[in-house]
């Protein structure tokens, strides 16, 4: 089944989350709103404003009140994407050139920082200091993981936890507030919100897990980007920290670095992927996965239920 | 007690700014010293509590050095570079997290608008999309004070607007000016010749002596001054 088939029933109100995006680009500069627009148009998986309507349903569901939830979460996480390309060098995301490629760094910067503050536009239509407290904390975070992974890059002595930590920080905390802010905005009670916060965290989890997985398992026209780019650029995700405790293989993955050629990349990634580091990483997606399944267990039966137990369960198979 | 004040509100910005990894990377954001001190005695000027002075200011200097920390992003080293990107973003989610904490929302709201401004004016002046000198010069002033002109607008202290507006134009074009003459790139003195041509440096004396007497003519500069102690 598509992702999309899950919550069709969110289609019409997803469209016009889709179409505030557009309008929030418009902008006095022309090559902001411009560069703005390109981003919102390249698409992707809008899975948080997806998850800001679904946990919208768990209260009285008022989409002119939710949609300001959606459309920021969507903004700030474009916002970041922005910046990450400057971070990374990137050229080309979802197959279309990025804002540093066509504009210079200076423009990306100047988008980065125009779409979070249009973000922090969007979200003060809404008067609730938990909605602000949430999402400020989350934002912090967010920055504190990015800071650990520029800082533990090519790091092949760290460990698992930290690992853990990172990862809850760069990912899975923005898909838990995703799902957290959409009931709170919509009203849902306190336990509610908070057991929706963690179905959201551990789906975050599993989802993380499983991208640094397809890193070594997919191909450049899914992923976008060469497979083994993430090690390349020193990230050590999961599946290296697994095959590195095999000491010989931990001695040759020691020697990557950023210039490595394809060839010998290859070979990286053929070392990662013939022992079990991949089948345990699935493992341990897995296991947040059902962690996320069991707590959103408890919530009362309903269409959003139904679909968030299918986005959690597909985000375990997804392939890219 | 001006002074005492004014450098507990230093301290507590730097320890905002602290982050081990940052700054074992990067350097420690600079604090623009005069625009603190005019935001400062402007927040006093709305008759705020001081502790009030001190959380606004903290605030609005936290969002400065964010824009000024991604300003910085260049042709460094690499990693110097990445956590140059991500500490602009960190202080900008600190100043968030700072005003939500206290229920600011309207505050959020306020800031938010001043750095869209803000970067609207960055990308014309980066562009030399300005058709005239004053054109250019306005958009410097957009740049360097939109932080502080809506916090004036929003406290309802409006009759600092137009002097902080010229004051940190001003000092910008000012130190872009020595940038300029010691062979350093400045945006604004490209912008400026490519408008003028050969006639920019004299243009730039005029700008500089009028803007100078303007400032001083001004009856904020006086009630600023009597504060203070500042002078230009």
């Amino acid at each position: 089944m598509k992702l999309q088939v899950m919550y069709s029933f969110l289609k019409s109100d997803l469209d016009k989350v889709e179409q505030e995006l557009k309008q929030i680009a418009v902008s006095n500069d022309p090559l902001l709103a411009e560069a703005a627009l390109a981003l919102i148009e390249a698409g992707g998986k809008r899975i948080r404003p997806v998850f800001v309507l679904l946990g919208g349903k768990f209260g009285a569901y008022q989409f002119e009140t939710i949609k300001h939830v959606a459309v920021a979460l969507e903004l700030i996480h474009m916002a970041s994407l922005v910046h990450d390309d400057v971070i990374d060098n990137a050229y080309v995301r979802r197959g279309c050139a990025t804002v540093n490629a066509r504009w210079g760094d200076k423009v990306a910067m100047y988008t980065g920082d125009y779409l979070f503050a249009k973000s922090l536009e969007c979200i003060t239509n809404l008067e609730m200091p938990e909605i602000h407290k949430v999402l400020s904390y989350t934002m912090v975070e967010l920055c504190k993981g990015e800071i650990e992974q520029i800082r533990d890059k090519y790091n092949f002595n760290q460990n698992l936890r930290t690992y853990l930590r990172r990862i809850k920080r760069k990912t899975a905390l923005l898909i838990a507030s995703s799902c957290q802010l959409g009931a709170v905005a919509a009203g849902a009670d306190e336990q509610t919100s908070k057991r929706l916060f963690w179905f959201g965290y551990f789906v975050g989890m599993s989802y993380q897990i499983i991208d640094d997985i397809l890193d070594f398992m997919s191909n450049e026209e899914e992923l976008g980007k060469p497979a083994g780019e993430d090690l390349r650029q020193g990230n050590i995700t999961l599946p290296v920290l697994y095959a590195m405790e095999t000491p010989a293989i931990k001695r040759k993955l020691e020697t990557v670095h950023a210039g490595m050629d394809r060839a010998d990349m290859q070979y990286m990634i053929h070392l990662i992927k013939d022992g079990d580091a991949i089948e345990r990483s699935f493992e341990l997606s897995e296991r947040y996965l059902q962690k996320a399944l069991k707590i959103i267990q408890s919530l009362p039966k309903s269409q959003a239920k139904s679909a968030m137990q299918s986005i959690a369960k597909y985000i375990g198979k997804r392939k890219f | 007690m001006y002074n005492n004040d004014f450098k507990i509100l230093k301290e507590r910005l730097q320890v905002k700014l602290q982050h081990p990894v940052l700054m074992q990377h990067i350097d420690m954001p600079d604090i623009d010293e005069e625009k603190l001190l005019l935001l400062y005695s402007i927040l006093k000027s709305a008759k705020l509590h001081t502790k009030h002075i001190e959380h606004y200011a903290v605030a609005v200097m936290l969002v400065q050095i964010a824009l000024d920390t991604h300003e910085k992003v260049s042709e460094m080293n690499v990693k110097k570079r990445q956590l140059t990107v991500l500490a602009g973003d960190y202080y900008s989610g600190l100043y968030y997290h700072l005003l939500a904490d206290n229920h600011d929302i309207s505050f959020i709201r306020t800031l938010a608008k001043a750095i869209e401004e803000v970067n609207e004016h960055k990308i014309y002046l980066h562009q030399h999309k300005a058709s005239t000198v004053n054109e250019m010069i306005y958009s410097v002033q957009m740049i360097e004070a939109s932080l502080i002109m809506k916090t004036c607008q929003h406290f309802q202290v409006t009759d600092w607007e137009e002097y902080a507006a010229s004051f940190l134009g001003y000092a910008r074009i000012a130190r872009e000016y020595k940038q300029a003459c010691n062979g350093e790139s400045s945006v604004i003195f490209a912008a400026w010749k490519s408008l003028s041509g050969e006639k920019w440096e004299q243009e730039y004396h005029v700008y500089k002596q009028n803007a100078a007497m303007e400032l001083i003519d001004s009856p904020i500069y006086a009630q600023w001054t009597a504060m203070t102690g500042h002078q230009l």
